[in-house]
């Protein structure tokens, strides 16, 4: 992972639990890092032994902590370090996400030593979609959740997220489907 | 487009896609074609030529042509939007064939942010186009330089940090010393080589202890700086140490291990502080303490020392010594000092020590006692001093010594004690004491007077010794007498008594009483003496001689009749009013028992009743009757005391009074109450018979005329009935006075407690009067100050009695003008607040001289108003009493022609529930209900007939029964749904009927709904028939809404049909056709012509639709006088066609528009009236065999 995403979490725990939290999360995690460079690839250990910490630290589970780690990547992060491209995505979340597939096949020659996820889009409707997610990574489903519920808000789109079928029941990939 | 020999066609949709920023220029340089994503940015690019939208920037073009630019087919196209915001690069194509230019382009962007103020999305790019990867890869950029410069930014400020703390470090007063983990010094601050005068260089290599080696440098202090140093702990501590140069200093030090993250020792690091200077200065304070102890030790005092900070303590050996203590013995604890203070005196301390820590003393001396050894306690003299004060200038150290002054003190207590003693005595001795001397020279006077002087004579010393001055005149010559007869003949005793005239005090009576104590060497002769003040004594002797004046005055003439006797009834004494009134002399009584005045009767009883009682109880009283010297008889009512005093025989002391004229009187008295009594009970009894009797024979008369309404009369006949139900009903209302006025004297009157709302119960009864408020021309209304739908829970319908009584009196008293009745909550009691209802008229008025009086019983406003308005007098005092009994106060205010106001007030609770029970029908209005079958038990035949027909009317069917027993044989046989019961019945009344079938075997005949009806109102009986096991009870005379109401209670019936509900223009009417009109009055007027009435009926329905049209239009635009206009029209035709239910409707109508007031409920009235003469248009329509016209017939729009 870029040291963007690990960035993230550090400034997610430190803004909503104080930096003593994320001193304390960094301890637990055994991470000895002290500043990550956004566009520095670390390795992916890191950022799972982050957010695992993060979880038991803040005794929040660890899927919450992905969900609200993937909002806060929307909202703050990717606002911040990428506001214009983001907005570029697309129009409406319907837009953004019909265009997700395009962005990150993209992204994967911008960031060579970025391994980024691929996505599908299918089913599309007036007011749904489905958004399969295929990755190499495990366990990132709530990471993914948290990113579509960030777009929903950022596009002011109230929506509802259903996991269609997932990794963890003996297919390949994960399918989202979003209403709004 | 043309590639090699094969040809690829490019279409708009193509192009579009692969290059959305594309151009397509003709040979006149005119934009024949833009790509969507140019057109996006640029939307004005349509019109015009090349020149007006663009520039090239690159390459250089001398002429900007057509043929210029197609010779440039393969260089790199900079193209920049007319107003430079837009910049593009791509290349051109020729078409030579077409004769055109291909602009294939791609927007340029420097900035994600471009992106945005373009409103471009990925959509509007090529995918084949990097532009926004570019953008990417360089927003990427612009994140790393961020980090790299917040990195740099932290770094600087650590490094400014470490700066800062170094400089510290270098330059603080203090040494500072820092060695490596094997504690070989590595580095020293400047102060540490001023202080030690020892180098870094010096010392590198060395531990700092190596230094801690001077002749007089504490060994012990040195281990101990090495163990805490080796087991890794922090360390402080004070020792002395020598320079380079070998000069001795004390350094305080203090210092710890640093170490890093895995506990590790990196550094040792410690902080060494000068101190010399305050420890030479501790060790010469405490050099100079020795010093003065050593001198007060010597003068035999203890010396003590506290130390406020610590509460350490110091004694010396002779400090101990004094409490018989030595050093073994006797800590320095301050606590040995303080336990051994006497308790009564540890305030004593504790005051001190506040005052001392306050700053306000800087030392001190008192005196208190301590335990010694031997467990007394011994006086201290305790004496101390500031010796120190802590920096902030607090008390630190005291120091001071203790006395024993024991000795000194009992002196001092011994002497204490006896001056108390004596002061006591001459004190509390009643008198003054003195002495008075007779010299031998002559002269006399005071040796010496005791200070209570002045607090038992009221002079002071000085005065009295010149006290001939106050003496009363005749009594100093008496002393001046005595004084020089004791002188002259060498008496022992001196005895005088006599006033003093002293101011403020007036007389004063003294006693001087002396004897002669002693004769001095110059041969003066001494007496000592008392005087004491004997003004009571004289007081008392002069009252007791008054008192007994008074009382032998009392006894001679006092009309009391006194007398004493003894025990066995002698009489001792009589005075003079018992001679008076018995007839006799004095001589001719005493000495004869009291037994012989008395009646023979008396006598017999004179022992049990009165001689042994007043003996043995000491006090008797009673009447006697006596007989006088002339033998007449006499009561005689005493009251006798038995006196018993040591040194006489008890005897007999009595007071009597003569009540014969009384007693006669109050029999008199008893006999006329007795009289009275049985007169208003029989007053009561007549009452309540009355009632009966009266209300039985009016149930016929009033239920017959309304039977009798309901057939077919000519005008005259009805005239005829109305004015007897008039006269019925008015009777009626005077026998229910009388009746209420009974029951409120009587105090039988109970009152409902049920929620009602005040705001509806007030429009309900005020509708009555409207009829008679309008053929009178008198306007009635309502002004509702309530607020909300506010429900209260009380009696409504005394309440209505109340205000239905007061407008009745309005109107009847008002010729011209108005009737206004209003109601407000007056208080904000949450819970049971007062409400106001005023009751103003513009009528004849009261004058001043009968409004105080007009609440009494039998009371109008004048004899005359009797005559002229008629009535019993018994309303407002009705009301008056109604009110009253529920808290409630009634007042009028009323100028004679000026018109009357009556304000009432009654405090009603608050009701809980928000919903009422609609149970308060209109009158007149029957809906359909389930048909019964009805047994009526009733002796009367005209009231039989008067309940057949009404239940008849309502579709049920009825069997009679005369008596009691004929009902219960009745019941017996068949079947029924409800009984109505007369209580007064022949044979069998309907208590005992109703007794016998509660107790028939079959459960639902013994539980069979039955209604008493009575004649009796008087509460408590209507409850016997409760109890008796009815159902319901309903009065006699009954109307037909109260029969109706109670069989509708009683059997819950339920409305047959939903629709019927009332809404005012459904309104029907049992036992008639089920027509909404009555043409009874058409018919006659007509003859009953059958084709006048065709014409009548016709005009009617044409005119009255057409009236409804303008109604609904005037309503629309809220011309309320145009409203009103047609209402009154309305209001005759509807009466003449006997359309009854909705002729209250349409006057309401007509009154509220016309006085511009409910405004809002106009268009539900007009609904009302709509619909239900819709329904007679179309009955009437059948009736007469018209054919609708289906156009008129057509309902008139509602009007929401």
């Amino acid at each position: 992972m870029y040291g963007i995403v690990n960035k993230a979490i550090e400034q997610l725990v430190t803004e909503q639990f104080g930096s003593e939290k994320w001193q304390a999360v960094k301890e637990k995690s055994g991470v000895d890092i002290d500043f990550f460079l956004s566009n520095e690839p670390y390795d992916d250990a890191i950022t799972y032994q982050l957010a695992g910490a993060a979880s038991e630290v803040l005794d929040i589970p660890l899927n919450n902590i992905l969900e609200a780690f993937g909002e806060y990547w929307v909202l703050k992060t990717g606002k911040e370090k990428y506001g214009a491209l983001m907005q570029a995505g697309g129009s409406s979340l319907k837009e953004f996400l019909i265009n997700l597939p395009a962005f990150h096949n993209r992204i994967m020659l911008i960031f060579p030593k970025l391994t980024p996820p691929e996505f599908h889009v299918s089913n599309i409707e007036e007011r749904s979609l489905c958004l399969h997610y295929f990755s190499k990574r495990e366990g990132l489903q709530g990471f993914v959740r948290g990113l579509l519920q960030g777009l929903s808000k950022l596009f002011d789109t109230p929506a509802e997220i259903l996991l269609l079928q997932s990794r963890a029941d003996g297919k390949d990939h994960e399918i989202y489907q979003i209403n709004w | 487009m043309e590639m090699g020999e094969q040809r690829l066609y490019l279409d708009n949709t193509l192009l579009n896609r692969l290059y959305p920023f594309h151009l397509l220029l003709n040979a006149d340089m005119q934009i024949e074609h833009a790509g969507k994503s140019i057109h996006k940015i640029l939307p004005s690019i349509d019109q015009g030529s090349f020149t007006d939208h663009f520039s090239i920037d690159r390459p250089w073009i001398q002429t900007l042509g057509f043929s210029e630019i197609a010779a440039l087919s393969n260089e790199v196209f900079v193209v920049s939007s007319k107003d430079k915001t837009k910049r593009f690069r791509g290349e051109v194509v020729y078409w030579e064939k077409e004769k055109k230019l291909l602009f294939l382009l791609s927007l340029w962007l420097d900035s994600t942010e471009q992106l945005i103020g373009n409103e471009l999305t990925l959509n509007d790019f090529a995918v084949s186009d990097p532009t926004i990867d570019m953008l990417y890869v360089l927003q990427s950029q612009k994140n790393t330089t961020q980090d790299l410069e917040s990195l740099l930014q932290t770094y600087n400020r650590q490094k400014k940090e470490l700066e800062f703390l170094s400089l510290i470090a270098s330059e603080t007063r203090n040494g500072v010393i820092v060695a490596d983990k094997n504690g070989k010094t590595i580095w020293v601050n400047k102060a540490f080589e001023r202080i030690s005068g020892y180098t870094l260089n010096d010392l590198k290599g060395k531990t700092p202890g190596s230094l801690l080696q001077g002749k007089d440098t504490d060994l012990n202090t040195v281990t101990y700086l090495r163990q805490r140093i080796s087991n890794l702990q922090p360390f402080e501590c004070e020792i002395l140490n020598y320079t380079k140069k070998g000069k001795p200093y004390w350094v305080k030090i203090s210092g710890q291990p640093i170490l890093d993250k895995n506990n590790e020792v990196m550094r040792f690091f410690a902080i060494e502080e000068d101190i010399t200077e305050k420890v030479l200065a501790e060790q010469a304070l405490k050099k100079a303490e020795q010093r003065w102890q050593f001198a007060l030790e010597g003068s035999g005092e203890g010396v003590w020392e506290y130390n406020f900070i610590t509460k350490e303590a110091f004694f010396s050996t002779q400090y101990k010594r004094l409490l018989g203590y030595n050093d073994e013995n006797f800590s320095n604890k301050s606590t040995e000092w303080i336990l051994r203070v006497h308790p009564d005196d540890i305030h004593l301390i504790e005051e001190t020590e506040k005052k001392y820590r306050a700053g306000h003393i800087a030392g001190h001396h008192r005196e208190y006692r301590m335990r010694h050894k031997n467990g007394h306690y011994i006086w201290i003299l305790d004496r101390g001093t500031v010796i120190s004060r802590t920096e902030d200038g607090n008390v630190e150290k005291i120091i001071g010594t203790h006395s024993d002054i024991t000795q000194r003190k009992l002196n001092e207590l011994a002497l204490e004690q006896s001056e108390k003693q004596f002061r006591s005595l001459s004190e509390n001795i009643p008198g003054v004491a003195y002495q008075y001397v007779f010299r031998k020279n002559g002269s006399e006077g005071f040796l010496y007077i005791s200070s209570s002087l002045e607090k038992i004579i009221g002079l002071p010393e000085s005065e009295f010794r010149n006290g001939r001055k106050y003496m009363h005149p005749d009594d100093a010559v008496v002393l001046a007498k005595a004084l020089a007869e004791t002188a002259a003949e060498k008496k022992t005793h001196f005895e005088f008594e006599g006033r003093l005239l002293v101011p403020g005090r007036g007389v004063v009576w003294h006693n001087a009483s002396s004897s002669f104590s002693y004769e001095t060497a110059e041969g003066d002769r001494v007496f000592t003496g008392i005087i004491t003040n004997t003004t009571e004594k004289k007081r008392v002797e002069e009252q007791l001689a008054l008192n007994q004046k008074r009382y032998r005055d009392l006894y001679n003439y006092s009309q009391a009749l006194i007398c004493t006797h003894d025990l066995e009834g002698k009489l001792l004494s009589v005075n003079p009013a018992i001679c008076e009134t018995m007839g006799y002399r004095s001589e001719e009584i005493i000495g004869r028992n009291i037994k012989e005045f008395l009646t023979e009767e008396a006598r017999k009883n004179f022992n049990w009743y009165y001689l042994d009682v007043v003996a043995n109880e000491g006090k008797a009283k009673g009447v006697f009757p006596v007989l006088s010297k002339e033998n007449k008889k006499l009561s005689l009512l005493f009251q006798n005391f038995k006196v018993e005093e040591a040194g006489s025989d008890p005897y007999i002391i009595g007071f009597s009074q003569d009540i014969t004229d009384r007693v006669k009187a109050e029999r008199e008295l008893r006999i006329a109450k007795e009289e009275t009594e049985k007169a208003s009970r029989a007053k009561e009894i007549f009452l309540a018979n009355m009632s009966h009797e009266i209300r039985t024979p009016m149930n016929g008369i009033l239920g017959i005329s309304g039977l009798l309404s309901k057939t077919k009369l000519n005008r005259q006949q009805k005239h005829y009935l109305d004015l007897i139900t008039e006269s019925g009903n008015k009777l009626l209302h005077i026998v229910n006075d009388i009746l209420d006025i009974t029951k409120i004297k009587s105090g039988q009157f109970t009152f409902e407690k049920i929620s009602f709302d005040i705001a509806d119960m007030i429009h309900s009864n005020l509708q009555a009067f409207a009829f008679k408020a309008e053929d009178n021309g008198i306007e009635l209304s309502f002004d509702n100050r309530l607020t909300g739908n506010l429900i209260v829970e009380g009696d409504p319908y005394r309440l209505g009695q109340v205000l239905n009584n007061l407008v009745s009196n309005a109107l009847k008293f008002t010729l011209e003008g108005s009737v206004t009745v209003s109601a407000e909550q007056i208080t904000s009691d949450p819970v049971k607040p007062f409400f106001e209802f005023r009751v103003m008229d513009t009528g004849i008025g009261i004058t001043r001289e009968n409004i105080d009086s007009i609440f009494g019983q039998f009371t109008q406003g004048g004899t005359d108003i009797t005559r002229k308005y008629g009535g019993t007098g018994l309303g407002l005092s009705i009301c008056k009493n109604l009110i009253e009994l529920q808290g409630g106060t009634i007042a009028a205010e009323s100028r004679e022609g000026g018109g009357t106001t009556f304000i009432v007030r009654i405090p009603y609770l608050i009701s809980n529930s928000r919903k009422l029970k609609k149970n308060l029908r209109r009158a007149g209005y029957f809906p359909e209900v389930d048909r019964k079958h009805i047994l009526i038990a009733e002796d009367v035949a005209v009231n039989q007939l008067i309940a057949q027909h009404i239940l008849e009317g309502w579709g049920h069917t009825v069997v009679l029964a005369v008596n009691g027993k004929e009902a219960v044989k009745e019941i017996e046989k068949h079947r029924f749904d409800l009984v109505l019961m007369d209580i007064h019945m022949p044979e069998m009344n309907g208590m005992e009927a109703t007794k016998i079938i509660r107790q028939m075997e079959d459960p639902q005949k013994a539980n069979i709904p039955i209604i008493a009806v009575t004649a009796s109102a008087f509460r408590d009986e209507t409850n016997r028939y409760l109890e008796a096991g009815m159902n319901d009870y309903i009065t006699k005379p009954y109307t037909e809404e109260a029969l109706f109401e109670s069989i509708r209670k009683t059997l819950n019936l339920k409305k047959r049909q939903q629709k019927n509900r009332y809404d005012g223009s459904h309104s029907k009417w049992p036992g008639f056709n089920g027509k909404l009109y009555d043409l009874t009055l058409m018919r006659e007027f007509g003859n009953n012509d059958e084709v006048f009435m065709q014409q009548v009926v016709k005009a009617f329905i044409k005119n009255t639709r057409d009236d409804l049209t303008k109604m609904n239009s005037a309503i629309l635009i809220k011309d309320h006088t145009e409203t009103a206009r047609i209402a009154h029209r309305l209001k005759s035709s509807v009466e003449s066609m006997g359309i009854h239910s909705i002729t209250g409707i349409v006057r309401q109508l007509e009154t509220d528009t016309k006085n511009k007031q409910h405004l809002k409920s106009i268009p539900a009235l007009f609904d009302r009236i709509n619909q239900t003469l819709s329904e007679v248009f179309a009955q009437l329509e059948e009736d007469f065999s018209f054919s609708p016209n289906p156009r008129a017939a057509r309902d008139i729009d509602v009007i929401k």
